[in-house]
């Protein structure tokens, strides 16, 4: 320890600490003293770095690898999207841009799914659904609930990935405790300042990553949750009058979105532990994996384009629940309407009640 | 030739101001330094055994703080002269930035006794005191020996009503105007008043009762725009246009909020429930601060009886010189 000693700082002012005779470890700048063994715990936890390692999850993806049998495969023109559908199904226009696509029969059936959620509501729920979202938004411009465009909606199965894992973890908190006390003169505050280390673990299964380039992975994120006991194994009777998007999303390209929310959950739940202090500040967050798998499925949305003013917007209605998820156009005219109106009639309130509580 | 001569009459008219302004202002001492004894300069060096009396071609003001124009003095001074000859008191505005470490009722009664303000057999005088040191910003009017019977606490409470508004506008030379009007007003009351006593007074101002009478306003009117009618038509539409475009922004970007997409950051919806479980949980003392703050003193009021009301203090007691009475309040 005592090569050590040099490097240990002051956890109070950063100064440098000295080894006492007494056997704590010692502040010349502002008198503190520790136990040898908490700052060598707290250098420890500083050291230690913490990465999640998804392991071999493609060799295993691999094992499993089979292909969509009988499928009819559609090329976008426009954007290059490659839908599939059964032999029954017709498709005509891309259901991300909504231009003619072409069909094609050279094509190999996409990766087969290790599941599918078919879709439980029907096209003209979803409308309704996207009318219902609609409602209450004051900005939306008028002519863009036209219901002969909405009438375009096509149910597209989107691609995910979805990481099943544990994840282990240690959080190192510098913790506080205040007390405050008056005598007939002065104000006291008095601060204790703790190290705090929690390690818990907890299982997460099926974050969901949409694995396709087409799909916005904030809209996609937005639709959850998806009700995965209704998850069944993947037929491709499913397709029938729908299209299905083909994966083009690496899992590596989707893997930080997962560890960010699995991570940003485990902290907030072990960080829950330390709810009786009074401010609590994270020194350091150590979480791995455990038992990490990757699952390739299929989820249902309906997928609507509207253009307007020369502007794309796509809105995706949960298959399964109805929520809706899309940005809006926002009309300038009923802003500028908006602000107005409260900027006149706020201004007219503010004004009286100014002028009758201050004449 | 006749630079000369324009040179010299300059000289000689410069020199006959000089004469004229300093021979028509009574100084306490030229030399305003303070005395050996760290005193002001008309502190006596010994107080053992003083004994009232009257003093000779005192000034009716004395600026030692410098907050009034030569013109404002003049005027000022010519005003308590009138009241001085007419009523037979001793009265004089004072000013100053350096208490010498004592209370303002002390050094204020001191400066009446010391320099023999007193007037009559019983040697009564009234000051107002406007205190600019730095410890202890305030005004007091201060009456000593017969005054003292004159200027009660609620006499005195009336007195911090009238001056307040322009003290705390910074208009002092107005606020001294204002205190020699209720002086004279209240010695023109007593005289005219057979066997008079505070309770014959029509107060203004009280306690329990305060109305919308404002003297500074009636006297002067609030100047650098402010007026005792609220605010002006600007002032009111422009408060209301700031709030409207301030609620109009929030109204209109919560409305813009809505179009947008929320997605979620957490993994929350995919925690299996009761998996959650805590393998070690370690809190290590590191150590303590504690830190202290003295809380704001209340404005204390020395001396024995009286008492504060509404921010006004009321003393009375006995200073080196003399008794007095004694009050005011911090700006």
């Amino acid at each position: 320890m005592s090569e050590r000693l040099e490097s240990y700082k002051c956890p109070s002012c950063s100064a440098p600490l000295r080894y006492d005779p007494s056997g704590k470890l010692v502040c010349d700048s502002c008198s503190n003293e520790y136990d040898p063994e908490v700052i060598e715990l707290m250098d420890s936890y500083d050291r230690q770095q913490a990465e999640f390692d998804w392991g071999d999850y493609k060799q295993k993806l691999a094992e499993n690898a089979e292909r969509i049998e009988n499928s009819v495969v559609y090329v976008c023109r426009s954007c290059g999207a490659t839908v599939e559908t059964d032999a029954t199904t017709a498709a005509t226009h891309c259901p991300y841009c909504d231009n003619e696509i072409v069909i094609t029969d050279r094509l190999e059936g996409g990766l087969k799914p290790g599941g599918v959620i078919p879709f439980k509501i029907d096209k003209n729920r979803a409308i309704d659904s996207v009318l219902a979202h609609f409602k209450g938004k004051k900005l939306l411009p008028g002519n863009f609930k036209d219901r002969h465009t909405l009438e375009k909606i096509r149910g597209v199965y989107v691609p995910f990935w979805l990481f099943d894992a544990g994840v282990d973890g240690t959080m190192v908190m510098d913790a506080t405790k205040v007390r405050m006390w008056s005598d007939s003169r002065y104000d006291y505050t008095e601060t204790k300042h703790y190290l705090l280390s929690v390690s818990g673990s907890m299982d997460f299964a099926g974050v969901p990553v949409d694995a396709s380039t087409k799909m916005d992975n904030d809209v996609m994120d937005a639709l959850e949750p998806f009700d995965y006991s209704e998850m069944r194994d993947f037929d491709p009777v499913y397709l029938s009058g729908f299209l299905a998007d083909r994966f083009d999303e690496d899992p590596d390209v989707s893997i930080p979105r997962a560890n960010e929310r699995m991570e940003n959950s485990a902290e907030s739940v072990i960080r829950s532990e330390a709810s009786d202090f009074t401010t609590v500040s994270v020194r350091k967050s150590l979480m791995r994996l455990t038992h990490p798998t990757v699952r390739y499925v299929m989820l249902p949305v309906y997928v609507l384009n509207v253009k307007y003013n020369e502007k794309n917007y796509r809105f995706a209605v949960n298959g399964q629940t109805g929520k809706v998820v899309g940005e809006l156009p926002i009309s300038k005219l009923k802003s500028w309407l908006y602000f107005g109106g409260w900027l006149v009639g706020l201004g007219a309130i503010v004004s009286l009640i100014a002028y009758f509580l201050f004449r | 030739m006749k630079k000369m001569i324009c040179l010299l009459f300059s000289a000689a008219l410069l020199f006959t101001l000089c004469i004229v302004v300093f021979a028509d202002t009574p100084l306490l001492n030229p030399d305003k330094s303070d005395n050996e004894n760290g005193m002001p300069y008309w502190y006596p060096l010994d107080t053992d055994g003083f004994e009232d009396f009257h003093g000779e071609d005192l000034p009716y003001v004395v600026d030692d703080a410098d907050i009034m124009t030569d013109a404002e003095e003049a005027q000022l001074s010519a005003k308590i002269e009138s009241i001085v000859r007419k009523y037979g008191i001793g009265y004089v505005a004072f000013t100053d930035d350096d208490l010498h470490g004592l209370s303002p009722e002390y050094y204020s009664s001191d400066f009446l006794h010391f320099n023999g303000y007193g007037t009559g057999d019983e040697y009564g005088a009234v000051t107002f005191f406007l205190c600019f040191d730095p410890g202890d910003r305030c005004w007091r009017t201060t009456a000593i020996n017969s005054c003292e019977d004159y200027f009660t606490e609620e006499i005195m409470y009336e007195i911090d009503e009238t001056v307040d508004s322009a003290i705390r506008s910074g208009d002092y030379y107005d606020a001294f105007m204002l205190h020699a009007n209720y002086v004279e007003d209240l010695f023109e009351e007593i005289a005219t008043t057979e066997n008079w006593t505070p309770e014959d007074h029509d107060f203004k101002y009280t306690y329990e009762d305060e109305d919308d009478y404002d003297p500074y306003y009636e006297n002067y009117g609030y100047r650098n725009g402010r007026s005792k009618e609220g605010p002006s038509a600007v002032t009111v539409v422009g408060a209301g246009l700031i709030v409207g475009l301030i609620g109009g922004g929030i109204r209109v970007a919560s409305l813009r909020k809505k179009m947008k997409i929320n997605p979620p950051r957490t993994a929350n919806n995919y925690l299996i429930h009761d998996s959650y479980f805590v393998r070690d949980r370690r809190c290590d003392y590191l150590y303590t601060t504690l830190t202290r703050h003295e809380k704001p003193r209340e404005p204390s009021s020395s001396g024995g009886g009286g008492g504060s009301h509404g921010g006004s203090s009321f003393s009375s007691g006995h200073s080196s010189g003399g008794s007095f009475s004694s009050g005011g309040r911090s700006f």
